[in-house]
């Protein structure tokens, strides 16, 4: 009985120690010490991609995606021969175009795809496959490709907006204000988004802001006045912005021969230029000066002057002479040899150009009547034109 | 003989344990886990130095050949935003052309390995030369050093979504992934 009690206690003592043994020498997996480099990794991939989210992938999308709808809609508008009503029609189109890439079309035939609107307004137009802006370019396309990639690649499950939202709910703003400038506009928009990578998640909404140029847009101003009478010849204009940062009659020359734009608190922003609605803009107002040797504009009689040529003034009802009959010729500029024939400043312009007073050496800068009228003569203007005597179409020749 | 039949039963369960026990602590004992500590930071370094530093911040001879000779237009580009610019804009677009008839003015010896070439400058100095490594851009391995990536202990891989513009406001790319693997 002794013997077999020992056996016992023996065999339970050796089934202790070997399960002590088993337990301290196993290696044991899901331990959280060894997990926490790879959860930590995890993070901050998952917080990296969070962060160009907000600061940098969407705003690049939104400067994108806006400017293609603005290009598009400026083309939307020379084909429909019709600028839109006014701001608000402005905003909405844009919203809709900027965010999905389609339009409620103005003729009449719902809500298509910009390119196809556009294709089926313009009759020169076969194939809407042939004209690209806003296709595979829209802000939700931009947002679908980067869910998709952040799933594919870092998986991430990104939901950028609520499949429940209209375009409304992003609350697209277009705007023109002192922060822009005359030469950009700015677009603000509400993102709201949510991104999962299993062990963390980030819910968030902000409000996104993000200025942008409109360089190489074309003014929709020319593009649909100079269809209408009494040019009723299409003539387009791309923005560029004036590069000059003083006036005198050789820089106007220039300007005229660019019809680049430069600032004019009484000129409408580019984003007016749109609508009907021709407003001065303090901020924002621009100005391009008419070129008649480039433009189709009516035959000009010598001596009879009819128009200010500043674009908002010679396309708008909102720039009479300001004493009936005060429209002046340019010296040198509005010649009988000139390419510029027939240009004229109303007083107000003469003055913001600094031509309203002699130059340097006195000699008057404007002038009424008929051409043989100007105060200077070919060999004056030769020298008073030198300085740009090298210019592509230059009045002068260098002497 | 009941009782002693039990006893041998248990006798032999004992044995099998401790058999068992001793065959599970010779394997793991022979389980080795080599550290990832320093390839895991070395990759995620790597990659976000690719995504982060502009052009105009590098002091690189390529770089300044590039800049000089106007084939790199944005000088606010991050490496990897160019890389990706040489690699749609200059390598693929040259596929096909010949020395003796050079595509669109632009001599395909010299212009179709852009994107390999701004790597191969810049990638060879971030990563010390015990670690070998491979950069891939959308799928395609655009530079590496060292071989044996299929026989390394441990290969680490980090990623990082890339997107840019050209042609100012009208094009906009990516997005695209980019992934370096890191291995020794």
């Amino acid at each position: 009985m002794a013997i077999s009690k020992k056996g016992f206690y023996f065999t339970i003592l050796g089934i202790l120690i070997v399960t002590v043994l088993f337990v301290a020498f196993v290696p044991l997996s899901g331990n959280l010490k060894d997990k926490t480099p790879s959860v930590r990794s995890r993070v901050t991939v998952a917080d990296d991609f969070v962060e160009t989210l907000k600061t940098s992938y969407v705003p690049m999308a939104l400067r994108t995606s806006s400017y293609n709808a603005l290009n598009g809609l400026s083309e939307l508008a020379k084909v429909n021969k019709q600028l839109f009503a006014d701001s608000a029609e402005l905003q909405a189109i844009f919203a809709d175009a900027m965010m999905t890439g389609s339009v409620t079309c103005p003729d009449g035939g719902g809500i298509k795809e910009l390119e196809t609107c556009i294709c089926d307004i313009d009759p020169g137009c076969a194939d809407p496959n042939t004209i690209t802006f806003m296709r595979g370019r829209d802000f939700k396309s931009r947002m679908a490709d980067i869910e998709t990639t952040a799933e594919q690649h870092l998986q991430l499950t990104t939901e950028i907006g609520d499949s429940s939202w209209q375009v409304s709910d992003w609350n697209v703003k277009l705007y023109q204000n002192s922060d822009t400038g005359a030469f950009q506009a700015g677009v603000n928009i509400t993102l709201k988004f949510a991104v999962a990578g299993g062990i963390s998640r980030w819910d968030d909404t902000v409000e996104i802001q993000e200025i942008f140029s409109f360089e190489g847009i074309e003014d929709p101003l020319y593009s649909v006045k100079t269809q209408q009478p009494p040019i009723d010849s299409l003539y387009t204009n791309k923005f560029r912005a004036a590069n000059l940062t003083h006036w005198n009659l050789t820089n106007t020359w220039l300007a005229i021969n660019g019809q680049n734009y430069s600032y004019n608190a009484k000129g409408a922003s580019f984003l007016a230029r749109f609508t009907e609605a021709d407003e001065p803009s303090e901020c924002c107002g621009i100005e391009s000066l008419i070129n008649a040797d480039a433009m189709p504009l009516p035959p000009i009689t010598e001596g009879v002057m009819d128009a200010t040529y500043s674009d908002w003034c010679y396309f708008g009802s909102r720039c009479p002479p300001d004493t009936d009959g005060e429209l002046w010729y340019l010296t040198c500029i509005s010649r009988q040899t000139g390419k510029f024939k027939g240009f004229a400043f109303d007083t107000a312009h003469l003055s913001s150009y600094n031509l309203s007073r002699p130059d340097q050496e006195g000699r008057t800068l404007f002038y009424q009547g008929m051409y043989a009228d100007d105060p200077n003569d070919d060999a004056q203007c030769a020298n008073m034109m030198q300085i740009i005597c090298n210019e592509a179409g230059a009045p002068y020749p260098c002497s | 003989m009941a009782k002693r039949g039990q006893y041998f039963t248990i006798d032999a369960f004992v044995a099998m344990l401790v058999v068992a026990t001793g065959l599970v602590l010779v394997l793991a004992l022979n389980t080795y886990q080599p550290s990832t500590a320093q390839p895991e930071v070395l990759s995620q370094e790597f990659v976000n130095t690719l995504a982060q530093v502009k052009i105009k911040e590098m002091n690189n001879p390529f770089v300044a050949q590039q800049l000089k000779g106007g084939n790199i237009t944005n000088p606010d580009n991050t490496l990897l935003q160019q890389v990706y610019e040489y690699y749609s804009y200059f390598d693929s677009f040259l596929t096909g052309c010949s020395p003796s008839n050079p595509c669109h003015g632009f001599d395909p010896v010299t212009y179709t390995n852009m994107s390999a070439e701004l790597l191969a400058s810049v990638a060879k100095d971030l990563v010390p030369a015990q670690y070998s490594y491979e950069i891939l851009v959308d799928g395609v391995p655009l530079n590496s050093r060292g071989t044996g990536q299929q026989e390394a202990k441990v290969l680490i891989s980090s990623k990082r979504i890339i997107f840019g513009i050209v042609n100012k406001s009208v094009e906009f790319w990516g997005p695209i992934v980019v992934e370096v693997r890191i291995w020794q």
